[in-house]
C-alpha cells in the first residue's frame, strides 16, 4: 500500500462487509458482548431518500456501476451492491427458505454437522419476524405479476407469491425509498445500538496471518482529507464481503485452499412483453409471483421495470425493436433463471486486487435458459400477451406460442444470449469435506483458528432460490455457535 | 455539432473509492461519446433544444462514468476498442469519427453494430445500453414520456 498516515485500531472481532451475512453477524456478536468493528468498502448512503433503480443510484450503490463482468464463452453481466448494507440495499428483498430436502442433501454431500431442518426453520422464523417478511394482499398486486400468475394458472403450472422484506405500504411503488427492510434499517442499527463501531468507505486489502492464526488486517479508509491507511488488530476476523470479494481478499492474502474454485450462479435471461391494456409497470409494486413448475432447475418471474430497463432489454435488436417503445406503458419485464451447473472461478488481478470472475455456461445451463424463456413465453401468451421481445440477439420478437415451443427444441446459441445474474454463491463452500470445502460446518476457515466466513460464499451449492434468507440464517446459526464455543 | 463541455452540475465523477482515486475520462473522450450517443438515442420524446442538450450532457456523463467505473483489466481493452472506433475511419477518409459529418458517423455506427465480429457489436451495445438507460430514465424525459400518446411517436 502507499505511504501516508496510518491509523491503528484494535478490536475483538473484525467483521468485513455489511451485507446480509455481515450485518447479522455483527449484531449477534455485539449483543453477546463482543467488541465488534464492522467495515464496509462502499459508502453509507441514506437509501430512504434515494430510489435504488435510478442511474444515480447505480453509480453510488453498485460495484462498477452495476456492470461487473463475469467472463466466459459468453460474458455475463453481474450486479452487486457496494454500500453499507450490501446487496440488501438494492435487491428485490424476496425471501425464500431452502426446502428441507436441500438442507438434507447439503448435510450429506458436503458433510455439514448439525444442519437440521427444524433448527433452520426456527432461524428462518426468527429472521422473518425481524424483517417483517410478508406477502402483498390481493388488492395491491402489480398488474404485470398478476398476468404471469393468470397465465401459469391457465396452463396448470405451479406459481407462488414470494414474500418480501418490506415495511409500510406494500401497495407503494417498487421504488419507494426506505420501504425495504434492508440491513441498513434492521441489523446494522441493532449492531450499533449494541456497541458496534461501523466504518464505511473502508476497504480491507490484506489479512495478516501466521501459523493458522489471523493477526490483523490492512486497509484504507476514505476520510474528508483523503484516503488513510488502516492497520487493524483483531482476535477474530469474520469475512462477509460476498461470494466474489471474500475469495478475492482471501486469495490476495495467500489463503487459497478451496477458495474461489466453486462459484455458482443463477444465470438469467430477460423478456419484455407487450399487452393490449395499459399497465404503467414503472409505478407498480415489484413483481411478486414466481412460476415454480420447473423448479429447482428453472424459475420464472417478473423483473423491475422502467423505460430505461425496457430499452436495455430491447437493445440487442434496437433497430428492429425500438418501435415497441411507443407502447412502453403497456409493457412489462420478466425473467427466466436457472440453477447454474458449472463451477466458476474467482481470482484477484495481481496488480490491484480487482476481482476476475470466470463462469462458462454448461450445455445444461444453455438448455435450461432456453426452456425457461420458452416456458415464460407460453405463460405470457396464455395470459394474453400480444408480442414478446426476448433479450436475445435472435429472435428479436416472438409472436406465438408455436414459436416458443419451436425455440424450446434446441438450446439457443451462446452468442445470441444476453445473460445476466444477481445471485452468486458457493465460492467458499462449507462442510467437513476438506477436499472441496473452504470452511467447516460453522463457517470457520479450515486450517485457521480465528478466521470465519459469513456470507453467500459458504452456501454449498445453488439453492435455486433467492439466497438472502439462507445467507442470513446460516450467518445467525454460525454466529451463535461461535458465541457458544468462545464464551 | 459541437459537444458543449459539461459544467460542474452534470460532471458526475466516478464515485471515489477508498483504494484509488476516481478514474476520470478525458474531455476528448467525452466528445467522442457525444458524437456516438447523439445517433444512438431515440428521437422521441421530442424535447426542446435546451432540455435535449441538458439531457444529452447527462447521458454522456453517465456513460463516461460507467466506462470509467469498469475494472481496469476490462476498461483498458474496452477503451482500446473505442479508440479504434474513433480512428479507423481515418484510414479511408483521413478524418476521425468525431470529425466526420453526421451521415458518416451514422455509417460507422451501423457498420460496427451489424458487424459479424461480436467484439465490435458488443463495443457499441454497451454504449447504447447505458445511454438508453440514462436517457429514458432521466427525469426530464420520463415526465415527457408520461404525457405522450402512441400517435406522438410517429
Amino acid at each position: 500500500m502507499s505511504r501516508g498516515p496510518v491509523e491503528k485500531i484494535s478490536t475483538q472481532v473484525l467483521v468485513i462487509g455489511s451485507g446480509a451475512g455481515g450485518a447479522v453477524t455483527a449484531a449477534t456478536l455485539a449483543e453477546a458482548g463482543f467488541s465488534v468493528l464492522l467495515t464496509e468498502e462502499g459508502p453509507a448512503v441514506d437509501t430512504s431518500k434515494l430510489a435504488t433503480h435510478t442511474p444515480k443510484a447505480m453509480r453510488l450503490l453498485y460495484r462498477n456501476g452495476g456492470l461487473s463482468p463475469i467472463l466466459g464463452a459468453s460474458n455475463i453481466a453481474f450486479a452487486e451492491g457496494r454500500c453499507l448494507g450490501g446487496s440488501t440495499e438494492v435487491n428485490s428483498a424476496f425471501w425464500h427458505r431452502i426446502p428441507p430436502d436441500t438442507a438434507e442433501r447439503w448435510r450429506g454431500e458436503f458433510q455439514i454437522d448439525e444442519l437440521q431442518t427444524d433448527s433452520l426453520i426456527r432461524l428462518y422464523e426468527e429472521l422473518e419476524g425481524d424483517l417483517e417478511i410478508r406477502r402483498v394482499p390481493e388488492t395491491n398486486q402489480p398488474g404485470s405479476s398478476e398476468i404471469l400468475r393468470r397465465g401459469a394458472d391457465k396452463l396448470g403450472w405451479k406459481v407462488v407469491q414470494v414474500p418480501r422484506a418490506q415495511s409500510g405500504d406494500l401497495a407503494g411503488s417498487q421504488f419507494a425509498p426506505g420501504a425495504k427492510r434492508s440491513m441498513s434499517r434492521t441489523f446494522i442499527p441493532r449492531a450499533v445500538r449494541a456497541g458496534t463501531r461501523v466504518l464505511a468507505d473502508c476497504r480491507i486489502m490484506r489479512l495478516h496471518h501466521k501459523d493458522g492464526r489471523v493477526t490483523g488486517a490492512s486497509g484504507r479508509i476514505l476520510t474528508a482529507d483523503g484516503p488513510v491507511n488502516l492497520e487493524i488488530e483483531a482476535d477474530w476476523v469474520v469475512l462477509s464481503a460476498g461470494a466474489i470479494q471474500t475469495p478475492v481478499l482471501l486469495r490476495a492474502s495467500w489463503i487459497k485452499r478451496n477458495i474461489g474454485n466453486s462459484l455458482r450462479i443463477h444465470p438469467m435471461l430477460k423478456m419484455a412483453a407487450q399487452y393490449d391494456d395499459q399497465l404503467d409497470s414503472h409505478r407498480a409494486p415489484l413483481p411478486i409471483y414466481q412460476v415454480k413448475e420447473f423448479w429447482p432447475e428453472i424459475t420464472i418471474g417478473g423483473s423491475v421495470f422502467t423505460p430505461g430497463f425496457l430499452a436495455m432489454t430491447l437493445s440487442d435488436n434496437w433497430r428492429q425493436t425500438q418501435g415497441a417503445m411507443q407502447d412502453w406503458r403497456q409493457m412489462a419485464l420478466y425473467h427466466a433463471a436457472c440453477r447454474g451447473t458449472s463451477l466458476g472461478k474467482v481470482r484477484c488481478f495481481p496488480i490491484n486486487n480487482e476481482a476476475v470472475v470466470r463462469y462458462s455456461l454448461s450445455e445444461r445451463d444453455r438448455m435450461h435458459l432456453t426452456l425457461g424463456i420458452a416456458r415464460l413465453g407460453e405463460a405470457l401468451f396464455a395470459a394474453g400477451a400480444r408480442k414478446l421481445f426476448p433479450g436475445l440477439r435472435r429472435p428479436a420478437e416472438i409472436n406465438s406460442v408455436e414459436e416458443c415451443r419451436r425455440m424450446a427444441e434446441n438450446p439457443l446459441p451462446l452468442a445470441d444470449m444476453s445473460v445476466s445474474t444477481v445471485h452468486v454463491f458457493s465460492s467458499c463452500p462449507m462442510g467437513e469435506d476438506r477436499e472441496r470445502c473452504a470452511v467447516d460446518s460453522f463457517g470457520k476457515v479450515h486450517g485457521f483458528e480465528n478466521l470465519r466466513i459469513a456470507d453467500a460464499s459458504i452456501i454449498p451449492d445453488s439453492p435455486g432460490v433467492n439466497p438472502q434468507g439462507t445467507t442470513m440464517a446460516l450467518a445467525l446459526r454460525n454466529a451463535r455457535h461461535f458465541v457458544s464455543t468462545v464464551r | 455539432m459541437e459537444y458543449p463541455v459539461p459544467n460542474e452540475r452534470n460532471r458526475s465523477a466516478v464515485p471515489t473509492t477508498p483504494v484509488s482515486p476516481p478514474y476520470e475520462e478525458t474531455d476528448r473522450f467525452r466528445v467522442q461519446l457525444f458524437h456516438m450517443i447523439r445517433h444512438l438515442l431515440p428521437a422521441h420524446p421530442v424535447l426542446d433544444p435546451v432540455t435535449r442538450q441538458e439531457v444529452e450532457q447527462d447521458v454522456v456523463e453517465f456513460v463516461a462514468a460507467q466506462i470509467g467505473g469498469m475494472p481496469g483489466y476490462i476498461r483498458v481493452p474496452y477503451r482500446g476498442l473505442l479508440l479504434a472506433f474513433e480512428w479507423l475511419p481515418a484510414l479511408s477518409s483521413l478524418r476521425r469519427y468525431s470529425t466526420l459529418p453526421a451521415a458518416g458517423q451514422q455509417r460507422c455506427l451501423e457498420a460496427w453494430t451489424g458487424s459479424p465480429i461480436s467484439l465490435f457489436r458488443d463495443t457499441i451495445k454497451l454504449v447504447r445500453s447505458c445511454a438508453l438507460l440514462q436517457y429514458l430514465d432521466h427525469h426530464l424525459v420520463l415526465s415527457r414520456l408520461e404525457t405522450m400518446e402512441p400517435e406522438d411517436w410517429r
